[in-house]
């Protein structure tokens, strides 16, 4: 039996209707695990598709909890496959769902790998940066936007909006994809511990400085809607939101080095907030720098309570609803065409 | 008669920079207990990405990878991403910028040297972002510069109910309060900011303005919690300094100096600047402690160099103080006191002037202006300064003024009448018993006779030099030397020296 994992060496391979064609390259060997290992495949119909096979090896790689880890995947491969067969169900259109998913084993190996397939996309979004304008930008993050919306109706939290995570289809329509931070309401997942970061790179600025709020809405919507403000940023900056305001702190200012409380660090990630604001305006059109700046500071706001729809408008919009951002950009995209 | 007020009880107030400069010391800091780890899922992604990356280099690709190692605090990665990022024109200015601030290459914009452009700016900027806490202070500072109190202490009111508890803006407030005699309102605003929260910093200003107002203040059984790291020593500095100023002001000098001496192991630039006052005006034999630190503040540095009989380097830092600190009236008292020991009254008046800018109503600099321009002999504008004069509180004040318009009588010609307000000045300055200021007037007497030629009696001269001659204060020894100076030119023309007659008003004896 070999030593690497069976999900690490499924090229060639038959899993159900897909045939194994290639592996997504990796210019490091992930032999030593990692939760998932990625593949192109193609069915008899021709259809091609990417394949995420998750890694139970690695559960069996850790010097202690073994048992633990391999329950905490195991749950996290249901959960991802449950919430991506409801979004199927719901229809949503700017979400990149499961076409398949299973668990493939073979004779000798002790450990099966579940995996999902899914459409193969055009790349992401960092790849279209270079050839796109604005308003093709500003169409892509409308998708985005109708993706978290739709996810938002049903009350599941993305919680790993990036770049990456936003795949393009053909030449004009762009999809959220990625739920595997993804967490519901009322059906929490393995990482809806309260104080779960997720990503810390693209994460809202809140949790990084520990503040993790009660209210559910505004802890998850609301790092979603700070997530958006940064894919927005990037498009617009090619650097995320939260990188330009953290190169106008100090070392002793960023998170990693802080240890005093959100409310006393809120002051200056304000003053950080409207310098970052104030150097993108002028990156932006004159006909839509207002509205636009206007949207990235509403959904990057690092005050999670003033983070989304203003108040004059809490009558006709719920906080965190992205109706109105994507009627916002829907029109600027078009503006700028 | 030049106002100098260096031995004044010495408090640890906040110093008030900008914001940008105050970000810098780590005055603003809260340091963490436990180092931050990243996270198992970041670092995979990180190792992901930047193999991915690796394999199919965009620019694009680069500078999100970049950014977002940055957040993290992944500066090696963040470096080889930025070299790529680099001056690569695909790219848009902030993350061009981002690259070249990761790489320690980012030029930093500098705020214009005119308060006037900096206040445009800065209302600009406001107009934007009027939630914005630290630009209202910044405009509050400008505004104290310009002497413009009112319209300064609408801003700071405005940032103080932008951030009730933030420690840079209740310290800004409390020092702009202080500088225009608000001192109840100073008091109100620290206590409630400690309302909330513990603070050290906010704690240190708190004990120091109940100090300003004769207030008792409890004190903290505890200054430092177990943790007496570099670090936390450095938070706790202006605490653990305030208390053993109150145990000095008490009379325990051995705890105070057990209190200076832990301070002084990391002390804040407002420490270090205490430190200095303490070794020179109470325990000189503390200065190897200290003088280590003195660099970190140019005051400290100025007060140093000009103890030291540095003139020209105590000038030169004291001219950056000012310009650092332009609302400090001691950084104008001490550039404008050295620049008039050198003779440059001309520089003497325009740093007296910048001074009143912020201060207008400050004694000592309205005195030195007018002791410039009446050495001078531009008696015209003397005489409308004099008549500025704000009234002189303390006794040492009355000292000073009436030596100022001894002065000034005798550039008018009435000698007799200058002296006897010469005599005066003498006379309350006995009543002080403060040796230092009686000599100083003295020697200042003594100056004015020579250079108006009106010396009735060699011997007094001799008199003064001879009094003065062990006293070692820096005032004392550089006056003393304009006394020499000019006693040494004339007796080289004697028939200057008129001929000796009885004076009309005997002089005190010393």
């Amino acid at each position: 039996m070999s030593t690497r994992p069976l999900a690490s060496r499924l090229e060639g391979k038959q899993i159900g209707p897909w045939k194994v064609i290639k592996r997504k390259e990796k210019a490091i060997d992930d032999s030593s695990g990692y939760f998932s290992s990625c593949y192109f495949v193609e069915n008899g119909d021709g259809q091609k598709a990417f394949l995420k096979a998750f890694n139970y090896h690695y559960a069996f790689g850790g010097k202690s909890g073994s048992a633990d880890v391999l329950k905490f995947m195991t749950q996290n491969f249901t959960y991802e496959r449950d919430l991506l067969s409801l979004c199927n169900g719901s229809k949503m259109r700017r979400v990149v769902t499961a076409i398949d998913s299973g668990e493939y084993s073979e004779a000798g190996e002790i450990i099966s790998v579940p995996y999902l397939v899914f459409e193969i996309a055009d790349g992401d979004l960092k790849s279209h940066m270079a050839i796109s304008d604005l308003a093709w930008k500003l169409k892509s993050f409308h998708d985005a936007l109708l993706g978290v919306s739709q996810l938002h109706k049903v009350k599941i939290a993305h919680q790993d909006i990036k770049p990456s995570n936003i795949l393009v289809f053909g030449k004009n329509v762009s999809k959220i994809s990625d739920l595997g931070l993804a967490t519901q309401l009322g059906n929490a997942s393995n990482w809806e511990t309260s104080e779960h970061v997720g990503d810390a790179r693209y994460a809202p600025v809140e949790l990084l400085y520990k503040h993790f709020s009660p209210n559910w809405e505004t802890r998850r919507f609301g790092a979603d809607l700070f997530m958006m403000g940064g894919l927005l940023t990037y498009m617009i900056a090619d650097t995320h939101f939260l990188s330009m305001m953290y190169q106008k702190l100090e070392d002793h200012q960023r998170h990693n080095s802080f240890g005093g409380t959100f409310s006393q660090a809120l002051p200056f990630l304000l003053n950080a907030y409207h310098l970052s604001l104030a150097d993108l305006k002028p990156l932006i059109p004159e006909k839509i720098r207002d509205e636009l700046t206007q949207i990235i500071a509403e959904l990057s706001h690092p005050d999670p309570d003033k983070r989304g729809n203003p108040p004059r408008l809490l009558n006709k919009h719920r906080q965190f609803s992205l109706d109105r951002y994507i009627s916002l950009t829907d029109r600027l995209s078009k503006a700028v065409k | 008669m030049i106002h100098f007020n260096d031995y004044e009880k010495k408090l640890v107030i906040p110093r008030w920079l900008d914001y940008t400069k105050a970000a810098r010391s780590h005055e603003f800091a809260f340091p963490r207990e436990k180092p931050f780890v990243v996270n198992a899922i970041t670092q995979r992604r990180l190792v992901d990405d930047f193999a991915d990356f690796k394999s199919s280099p965009l620019p694009h690709k680069a500078a999100d990878l970049m950014g977002a190692a940055f957040v993290v605090g992944e500066m090696s990665m963040a470096r080889d991403l930025a070299k790529y990022v680099k001056g690569n024109i695909a790219l848009q200015k902030p993350a061009l910028a981002l690259a070249d601030s990761i790489l320690g290459e980012a030029h930093r914009k500098l705020a214009p040297t005119d308060v006037s452009k900096r206040i445009a700016i800065d209302k600009m900027f406001l107009n934007e972002f009027p939630q914005n806490p630290f630009a209202w202070v910044e405009r509050a500072r400008c505004y104290t510069i310009l002497g413009q109190f009112g319209k300064a202490e609408k801003c700071i009111r405005i940032a103080i109910n932008l951030a009730p508890a933030d420690r840079y803006v209740i310290r800004s407030a409390v020092r702009f309060f202080l500088h225009i005699d608000k001192v109840e309102e100073a008091w109100h605003y620290i206590k409630r900011s400690l309302e909330t929260q513990f603070d050290p910093w906010l704690k240190a200003t708190e004990v120091n303005v109940a100090e300003v107002m004769k207030k008792s203040v409890r004190k903290l059984k505890w200054l430092l919690s177990a943790n007496t790291s570099p670090a936390n020593i450095y938070q706790f500095s202006e605490l653990i300094e305030s208390f053993g100023m109150l145990e000095l002001m008490n009379g325990n000098d051995h705890r105070a100096k057990k209190h200076f001496k832990l301070a002084w192991s990391n002390p804040s630039p407002n420490v270090v600047t205490h430190s200095e006052w303490i070794v020179r005006e109470h325990f000189p034999s503390m200065i190897e402690i200290a003088e280590g630190n003195f660099g970190e503040s140019l005051e400290a540095n100025a007060w140093q160099h000009y103890s030291n009989l540095q003139i020209d380097q105590a000038c030169v830092y004291a001219m950056e103080w000012a310009l650092e600190e332009p609302y400090a009236k001691n950084a104008f008292g001490l550039a404008s006191f050295i620049a008039f020991q050198r003779g440059k009254y001309e520089s003497g008046i325009t740093i007296s002037k910048s001074g009143l800018k912020a201060s207008p109503n400050e004694f000592g600099l309205q005195n030195n202006l007018c002791f410039g321009l009446l050495k001078l002999n531009n008696l015209p504008q003397a005489e409308i300064e004099l008549a500025k004069m704000p009234r002189a509180e303390t006794p040492a004040d009355q000292v000073i003024l009436s030596a100022t318009k001894g002065l000034m009588e005798f550039k008018r010609g009435n000698i007799s009448l200058g002296r006897s307000l010469y005599y005066e000045a003498i006379g309350k300055a006995k009543e002080t018993g403060d040796l230092r200021l009686i000599v100083n007037a003295a020697l200042n007497l003594a100056i004015v006779e020579l250079e108006t030629n009106s010396v009735e009696d060699e011997a007094e001269i001799e008199a003064v030099l001879k009094i003065s001659e062990k006293m070692k204060t820096p005032d004392v020894v550089l006056t003393r030397q304009l006394l020499e100076q000019a006693y040494t030119e004339k007796k080289k023309a004697p028939l200057a020296f008129k001929e000796f007659r009885n004076p009309k008003i005997l002089p005190p004896k010393f």
